[in-house]
């Protein structure tokens, strides 16, 4: 990885979670780094099983417990290493202030028996950034502008079921803002949300960004997605990051056989194809990963070494890198 | 024609506070949609949610009746049919849905779900009826011995290998697909959307496909209909429909889709506001609210489809041929 | 050629030894087996008095011996051998009382959830006008025109409880209905009683399970109540209700008279219960593969 010219944001280095299930042990997180400038977003790729959501989770130290552990790695966040510090300091400091979450359901991240003003209003008195009424309530109203929902000073006692979904989803952002955190993790903020509101949505998110200069990371399964909004990208699989990349190159020219399965076998628009490019097998089995590079069972031009050794990390260009045997 | 769609409507009755108004809400979830399918084609019909599409759906399976309109198979009235005549119609029509997860019985074998409706039809003597699930494993190519296992044992996509299996136990020639792809994960989209055509090629299918993922609807559908609250508004073979949107509406859809390409030009939201529910709408052009072009003339009377170009209809006072 | 592989499926014995409800198994087998041996196995006849022999305490206590081991009751009767003969009645009480208001409880609310509309209204208002009459009083009046004694308990518990099945089975249809399967099996042509007994019985079975395994405490107060007034198992039968009832006015004399049968009923209850939660994770496919 090339040195870069400001300290990073956030920088995760060689994180490992495990999950200790009765069955055996999973391995979720599985070496997995990166890096985050300010003002900038990266997109995490990937499937089911493949370790992202995991990752941030483990970012936030929201991971279930007992059974997962982060039993590995730094996460140093404006230079401090957060997994030193303790839990008390991680809720009332960290979460909710210095890092933000905006998760898929807009359904369920909201308490629908609490008024919108409530719920908007939390973070502030949580973090103890307002102290009275009227202060919170000014400042529930004016971020609630800002995320674009209209007359937000007449809705504050509207509740959850009164509103759109893709507005629900706005009122998460709201939330996520609110105490201006240096980090935003968006685990897939618009898959549940139809597409002209998606667009309005990944829009937000880009305006956000602009105003606050706050870190991005997008978590997503859509190739689309990821590259409006991303300007670098991980993808994962089975718990490591495959190949990573600025998005141009993952996009034009990926070198991980997986990255090159995806993409060549999503339906494009405007490009009619007869068949479309298929992936043998299924998402591994992490309770029993291959040995090797786990792609391999799926992977059409494998060679034997690939099941019998983890491929090494190849760099690509100025940033990039993949593990892959077809690249020595 | 092997199903035809005429004036289809179904509304809703909506029970408003208590119950007690005279004149219950309506949503107008189908209102007034004609299209149809020839035989061997593959029909797709997209729209966002609440546009009524997956009613649309129901009521070709005949799980909803509608409130007005006709439904033709192989020239039959299905909105008149006696329930023996329904259970004959079923021989020729099934269904996959979008949930994996739902759609197969828990407590049910996988042999068991493949051949229940071999059973409910009494289509095959017993004897038959093991070779009959065998040869339909083979042909979504899942491993001999699955009939034996029980849903979840399997992954999402094998799961819904054994929905497409049950859909094809009584050979039909109509399958009405509702999201087949949308909750599995992308690497495995691709196998099933690929055994999907196979398998229309090998048994001269035909296919209804609702999907909201406007690149899956334009890689398999011969024919696509854009809904929007209970209409379509436009219509036509699929390279017409997707090369010259001529709709506001199929124009705003396609440029919200984000392409895998960071070099495409960004997608741009070209609507403001939200998706409307389908109660209560207004009495004119449906999407007039929301419409960047819209003129005096579209708040007055709904448009109906008029044919633009050969095999192109559109419903919008902007086209309209003299 | 498939690129799918069979799933796996993983078997450990020992695991499931250890799992085996040992302790429950022996509880019910020990009810179970006293209701079928009764009259074999008492020490003494559970009706025979002895005046003489009156509140004798268990043999660990002073005055107590090994005759009578768990002591005698206020008319010299041996309290073991009524635990014993109480135990038949208890079972056969529970056999059918619980069947038969499990059957047509779920019945009514399969019927309920599936079909809805009016039949539904119609079930749950007599479900709710019920469940307004308090049960005893119910028990009163249908104990009134019956002659008393172990068939009318039955009845009458049959008849106090469907109801609670029929409400809790119709949620669970109702929330079954949403699932695909159940319109794919419509699409697949299977008829609407064909749906409701490969389909949602299946499914509520376990729900079913549970709930009677819950009601064997129930039934077994209930029963006592109604003895108590004179309504149920009448002398020279007896049951743990009916000691239970019997042993009030000694409870500060004689404790072994009321707790022991007492005793009996927690130990059983708790017995199904345990019971009634291993066979639900048995029988549940997804539960069992672990």
């Amino acid at each position: 990885m090339a040195v870069r010219e400001k300290i990073p944001l956030l920088s995760v280095e060689n994180l490992k979670t495990y999950l200790f299930l009765r069955r055996g042990v999973v391995k979720a997180v599985d070496g997995v780094s990166f890096q985050v400038q300010e003002r900038e977003t990266l997109g995490i790729v990937g499937e089911s099983g493949s370790g992202k959501s995991m990752t941030c989770l483990s970012i936030l130290r929201l991971i279930p417990e007992p059974a997962g552990r982060i039993v590995e790695g730094k996460i140093i966040l404006d230079g401090t290493d957060i997994l030193q510090v303790d839990e008390q300091e991680m809720a009332s400091q960290v979460r909710g202030r210095k890092i933000s979450m905006i998760s898929q359901d807009p359904l369920t991240s909201l308490n629908p028996v609490f008024s919108i003003g409530d719920q908007v209003g939390g973070p502030f008195r949580y973090h103890g950034l307002k102290k009275d009424r009227k202060g919170i309530r000014e400042a529930v109203v004016d971020v609630l502008r800002r995320v674009r929902i209209p007359s937000p000073a007449q809705r504050l006692k509207d509740y959850p079921y009164q509103f759109s979904g893709g507005m629900r989803q706005r009122v998460v952002a709201a939330m996520a803002i609110a105490c201006g955190p240096r980090l935003l993790i968006a685990d897939e903020p618009t898959s549940a949300l139809d597409v002209t509101i998606q667009i309005q949505m990944l829009q937000l998110l880009e305006e956000i960004q602009q105003e606050t200069n706050v870190g991005l990371i997008l978590i997503t399964h859509d190739l689309g997605v990821a590259a409006y909004i991303c300007q670098r990208i991980a993808v994962m699989y089975a718990g490591r990051i495959v190949e990573f990349g600025d998005v141009r190159t993952i996009y034009k020219k990926p070198s991980h056989p997986y990255t090159q399965a995806l993409l060549n076998s999503v339906p494009r628009l405007g490009e009619k194809k007869k068949r479309l490019f298929n992936i043998e097998g299924q998402p591994p089995d992490l309770l029993n990963p291959p040995i090797g590079c786990a792609f391999w069972p799926r992977c059409d031009r494998r060679r034997d070494i690939c099941q019998q050794e983890y491929p090494p990390t190849i760099p690509i260009d100025r940033e990039g890198y993949a593990s892959c045997w077809l690249l020595t | 024609m092997l199903l035809e769609i005429q004036d289809l409507v179904k509304h809703f009755p909506v029970r408003r506070g208590l119950g007690l108004s005279r004149r219950p809400a309506l949503v107008k979830a189908v209102d007034g949609i004609n299209f149809s399918i020839p035989e061997g084609g593959t029909f797709g019909l997209v729209g966002e949610s609440g546009c009524g599409k997956t009613t649309v759906a129901k009521l070709v399976l005949l799980l909803e009746r509608p409130t007005s309109g006709t439904i033709f198979f192989e020239g039959k009235d299905l909105t008149s049919l006696s329930s023996r005549e329904v259970k004959t119609y079923r021989l020729g029509a099934q269904a996959v849905f979008q949930d994996p997860y739902s759609s197969l019985d828990p407590r049910m074998k996988v042999g068991g779900i493949l051949s229940e409706p071999i059973r409910a039809h009494h289509a095959l003597p017993r004897r038959e009826i093991k070779s009959r699930v065998a040869e339909l494993l083979d042909i979504v190519k899942l491993p001999m011995g699955s009939d034996q296992y029980y849903p979840h044992e399997f992954s999402g996509g094998q799961r819904q290998r054994i929905a497409v299996a049950r859909a094809l136990a009584l050979n039909p020639k109509l399958l009405a697909l509702d999201e087949p792809v949308s909750a599995l994960d992308v690497s495995i989209r691709s196998q099933i959307l690929n055994l999907l055509a196979d398998i229309q090629e090998k048994f001269g299918l035909t296919y209804m496909i609702i999907a909201h993922d406007l690149a899956l609807v334009e890689h398999v559908s011969t024919e696509v209909g854009v809904m929007y609250l209970g209409n379509i508004v436009e219509k036509g073979a699929t390279s017409r429909v997707f090369e010259n949107p001529l709709h506001p509406y199929t124009q705003a859809l396609l440029a919200a889709v984000p392409r895998p390409d960071p070099d495409y030009p960004k997608p741009k939201a070209i609507l403001s506001g939200e998706v409307p529910s389908p109660l209560n709408p207004p009495p004119g052009c449906k999407f007039e609210p929301r419409c960047p072009h819209g003129m005096d003339q579209c708040k007055l009377k709904q448009p109906l489809l008029m044919e633009v170009e050969k095999g192109h209809e559109v419903a919008c006072y902007l086209h309209r041929s003299s | 050629m498939t690129s799918q592989s069979a799933p796996a499926r993983n078997k450990s014995s020992i695991r499931w030894m250890l799992r085996f409800p040992w302790i429950p198994m022996i509880i019910l087998f020990m009810v179970f087996s006293s209701a079928l041996l009764g009259p074999i196995i008492t020490p003494h006849k559970h009706g025979a008095l002895n005046l003489g022999l009156a509140m004798k305490p268990p043999f660990w206590q002073e005055n107590g011996s090994m005759s009578y081991p768990l002591g005698t009751d206020n008319m010299g009767r041996d309290i073991l051998s009524r635990i014993i003969m109480g135990a038949r009645i208890t079972a056969i009480v529970a056999l059918w009382a619980i069947p038969f208001s499990g059957a047509i409880g779920a019945l009514m609310g399969m019927i309920a959830g599936y079909f809805g509309g009016k039949i539904d209204m119609l079930i749950m208002r007599l479900v709710d006008i019920q469940m307004s009459v308090p049960s005893l009083a119910l028990a009163l009046i249908l104990a009134a025109s019956l002659k008393p004694g172990v068939a009318t308990v039955i009845i009458v518990i049959v008849v106090t409880y469907w109801t609670w099945y029929a409400r809790i089975v119709r949620g669970e249809v109702l929330s079954l209905k949403e699932r695909d399967f159940i319109a794919l099996a419509r699409v697949a042509g299977c008829s609407a009683w064909s749906i409701l007994l490969k389909h949602f019985l299946p499914n509520i079975f376990n729900t079913l399970l549970v709930l009677a395994t819950l009601q064997l405490g129930s039934v077994i107060t209930y029963e006592a109540s109604l003895s108590f007034l004179g309504l149920g198992i009448q002398p020279p039968d007896v049951s743990w209700g009916l000691m239970l009832a019997d042993a009030r006015p000694y409870i500060t004399v004689a404790w072994w008279v009321i707790a022991l049968p007492g005793l009996a009923i927690v130990i059983t209850c708790l017995g199904s219960n345990l019971f009634g939660d291993w066979l639900r994770d048995t029988l549940d496919p997804k539960r069992r593969q672990l």
